[in-house]
């Protein structure tokens, strides 16, 4: 019976009836297509032919010469770099707030969490429409002049407005997790510290942070990849716009691959940002972890 | 035990679920399957998959016509991608109505309001299940009509508008030309004569000169910013702009060399007598804009309201707007399209009376994912579609279109559509390249931007522009 019930072939079945639904559809949804990508960045396609033609490395040279699409990786670094800072910056001191004993504290992290539940297009629009007519008739009911215009009709303004919409949209998230690493940090070392005479904000900072280090990597290393893909929010509040200032490197390629009909060309773009937002993203992770301390 | 049991059953049938969701995806290749097929690959295109079927319609199938409604193809499943969404319900009627002549079923689907015709139908290719008629913009259906397009240059209404208006790779017909939209400058009629105290007649404004006067008028008696301008990427290059293109000298065969010249880098936009008419006109609209103090601000809707409701006298766009006037107009309210008059007419004499337009939307028949049974019955519905009396119906007062086909007597039920229907009639229509590069409205469009404004000069926008052409490969 044991020696039936341990063997590999018996843990293997196990493994498929449970994960098996699960590994099938990361196959099939992300490996899968994305090694057929890679052989599509050797093609000339142009997204609907059924003709594919061979033409080695020629995308990636084309790549490396086209500058707009290293000025919007540039403009979405710039993008990541504040997004990264102010998301996790606010979702952190949500979790300060929310986690002393106040009352209706669940209503209230349910009530910052929810933002996240709506999906980026919908958010989009609704901060689009918040932009462009709102705060526009606020500006002009009470004539704050910086606020007749519609932010989203300047370059710079339009950015900013998109760094806003991203806060609001993960503060939860982050929030979320951090506030699990908050809970994870034994009462004792708090009181040991205010025994020992810590004021309230050193033991935050000397005692608390160190001790959530894992959380600050996770939210982190999720805030880098996913502000790196950012699309649905550039789509839905920009457009790209002004001008096709504020377009990130999702939504260019995007337009190379489907607009332009040089699939093969977008294709290398979107292998290339993977790449980047990976070697990013994993040396943030082993950084990070290197310095955990095991509590 | 129990739960081992309960547990495993449960897995197992989430495997088999998730399992059969996947099995039928590439059976698309046959009548029978592209029905079940179609559900598939929403998945895979996220589209709306549309039923003909919404029960027994009421009304009877219309009256039995000459045309080859005696056909016989019962049995036959064929699918329509339509991408006039503002058409959608008036096509699933007229598919079924169609369908209870011939025996046949046609599935109408449409794709939601942000997705394009061009990744869709892409998506549909390469999942091998094209839909059997195609409905998509000229220069997508132009793109791929060679590899996957029926030869239609023998059907019936081929030379009676077809051949004009739908693609032509060489002498081969490749398209149905759905429907005609033209472009020009939207006026109030009534408004105006309110707003002026007389009667007002459009041919009065026969140039520019005319038209900066009649700005003049009206910002005197009170409506001071007489014109509405969109500002989206799409209106002012791919719908304004291109006029320019187009009315070089008004055929085809020139405004193909001069994109080819604009392509070799030998234009000079700035010694072009029509770029430089169209933008002094355009600079007159937009220090007429009634949106001139924040231009990016511009909202299509409100756009529509004013000039439906008489805010604004002119809005620069084409006869599709319709949809979303009507919506706020006023019975009795006379409104027309005008040509985008300009001052110089210099190697084109037409300008001032001519409108830019062409069938904006082309029907293709799929080949490669249909068979040749499915192939007869899609020719035998657009037969039905311009030579019945029930077809006819349906393309000018359902759907409130302009027909292509000059077979078509019907008069138009709107008042824009009527004006370009006899634009049309009279042959006053300048003739519309489908080879636009597909990147070009948001491109140069974002560049129109710059200079809608004032962020760029002419000369800078003209140098752009260059620019763009320059860089395609």
């Amino acid at each position: 019976m044991n020696r039936i019930k341990n063997s590999i072939t018996n843990n293997i079945g196990i493994f498929l009836v449970f994960a098996g639904p699960a590994v099938l559809a990361f196959l099939a949804v992300i490996i899968i297509p994305f090694i057929y990508g890679i052989y599509l960045t050797f093609t000339s396609w142009d997204g609907i032919s059924r003709n594919k033609p061979f033409v080695g490395m020629a995308n990636y040279v084309s790549v490396i010469k086209d500058g707009p699409f290293w000025s919007s990786l540039g403009l979405t670094v710039f993008y990541v770099i504040i997004a990264v800072l102010t998301v996790n910056a606010v979702a952190f001191a949500l979790a300060l707030l929310v986690s002393g004993k106040i009352k209706g504290s669940n209503f209230f992290r349910a009530g910052f969490f929810t933002p996240n539940l709506i999906g980026g297009i919908i958010l989009g629009y609704i901060w689009q429409f918040i932009f462009k007519n709102i705060l526009v008739s606020i500006g002009d009911t009470l004539n704050i002049a910086f606020l007749q215009k519609s932010w989203l009709s300047s370059s710079a303004l339009a950015f900013a407005a998109l760094i806003v919409v991203t806060i609001w949209q993960y503060s939860g998230y982050m929030m979320l997790i951090y506030i699990a690493g908050l809970t994870g940090v034994s009462e004792d070392v708090r009181e040991a510290a205010l025994i020992d005479g810590c004021t309230g904000s050193q033991v935050t900072r000397y005692i608390i942070i160190p001790l959530m280090r894992s959380s600050f990597t996770i939210c982190i290393f999720l805030s880098i990849t996913r502000c790196f893909m950012v699309y649905d929010l550039n789509l839905a509040l920009t457009e790209g716009g002004p001008f096709g200032s504020t377009t990130m490197a999702a939504m260019y390629v995007y337009q190379k691959a489907f607009s332009s009909k040089q699939y093969g060309v977008g294709q290398t773009e979107a292998i290339i940002l993977f790449l980047i937002t990976a070697v990013i993203a994993v040396t943030q992770t082993m950084i990070s972890k290197s310095k955990e301390v095991e509590a | 035990m129990k739960k081992k049991v309960l547990s495993s059953l449960l897995a197992l049938t989430l495997v088999i679920g998730a399992l059969s969701g996947c099995g039928n995806s590439n059976a698309g290749n046959d009548s029978a399957g592209s029905d079940g097929a179609a559900d598939e690959s929403a998945a895979q295109a996220g589209t709306e998959s549309e039923t003909g079927e919404e029960g027994q319609s009421a009304e009877e199938p219309a009256s039995e016509t000459a045309a080859e409604t005696g056909a016989d193809f019962s049995g036959v499943s064929i699918t329509m991608l339509n991408t006039k969404s503002e058409i959608q319900p008036q096509l699933e009627a007229a598919a079924e109505e169609w369908g209870a002549l011939t025996g046949a079923t046609l599935e109408v689907y449409t794709i939601g309001g942000d997705s394009s015709p061009a990744k869709e139908i892409g998506s549909r290719y390469a999942a091998n299940n094209a839909p059997t008629l195609v409905m998509g913009d000229p220069q997508d259906v132009s793109d791929f009509c060679e590899e996957y397009g029926a030869d239609l240059s023998g059907e019936s209404w081929a030379a009676n508008g077809g051949t004009k208006y739908g693609i032509m790779k060489g002498d081969v017909l490749y398209s149905f030309p759905f429907c005609i939209e033209a472009r020009g400058l939207i006026y109030n009629r009534t408004a105006i004569e309110e707003i002026l105290g007389e009667a007002w007649d459009p041919a009065s404004v026969t140039n520019m000169d005319d038209l900066a006067a009649l700005f003049e008028r009206l910002a005197q008696a009170g409506m001071e910013l007489p014109v509405a301008l969109n500002m989206e990427d799409y209106s002012i290059a791919g719908h304004y702009l291109t006029q320019m293109y187009e009315e070089q000298d008004g055929t085809l065969a020139t405004t193909e060399k001069f994109m080819e010249d604009l392509k070799a880098g030998t234009v000079d936009l700035t010694e072009n007598v029509r770029f430089n008419a169209m933008m002094e006109t355009f600079e007159l609209l937009m220090k007429y804009n009634s949106n001139k103090s924040d231009p990016l601000a511009a909202d299509y809707d409100m756009n529509a309201a004013d000039l439906a409701e008489g805010e604004v006298a002119f809005w620069f766009n084409g006869n599709w707007a319709w949809a979303e006037i009507s919506d706020y107009i006023e019975e009795g309210t006379e409104l027309g399209l005008m040509p985008v008059v300009q001052n110089d007419t210099t190697g084109n004499e037409n300008v001032n009376t001519y409108l830019c337009g062409g069938a904006t939307k082309q029907v293709m028949i799929d080949k490669e994912c249909n068979d040749e049974r499915q192939q007869a019955a899609a020719k035998n519905f657009l037969d039905w579609l311009v030579n019945s009396e029930a077809g006819q119906n349906v393309l000018v007062t359902e759907c409130s279109l302009v027909p292509a086909i000059s077979t078509i007597t019907q008069e138009a039920t709107n008042p824009l559509a009527r004006s370009v229907q006899q634009y049309a009639a009279e042959g006053k229509l300048f003739d519309q390249p489908s080879n636009y590069p597909g990147d070009h409205w948001a491109t140069v469009g974002a560049i129109m931007q710059k200079y809608l404004t004032g962020e760029e000069t002419r000369e800078e926008f003209a140098k752009e522009v260059q620019d763009y052409w320059t860089g395609l490969n």
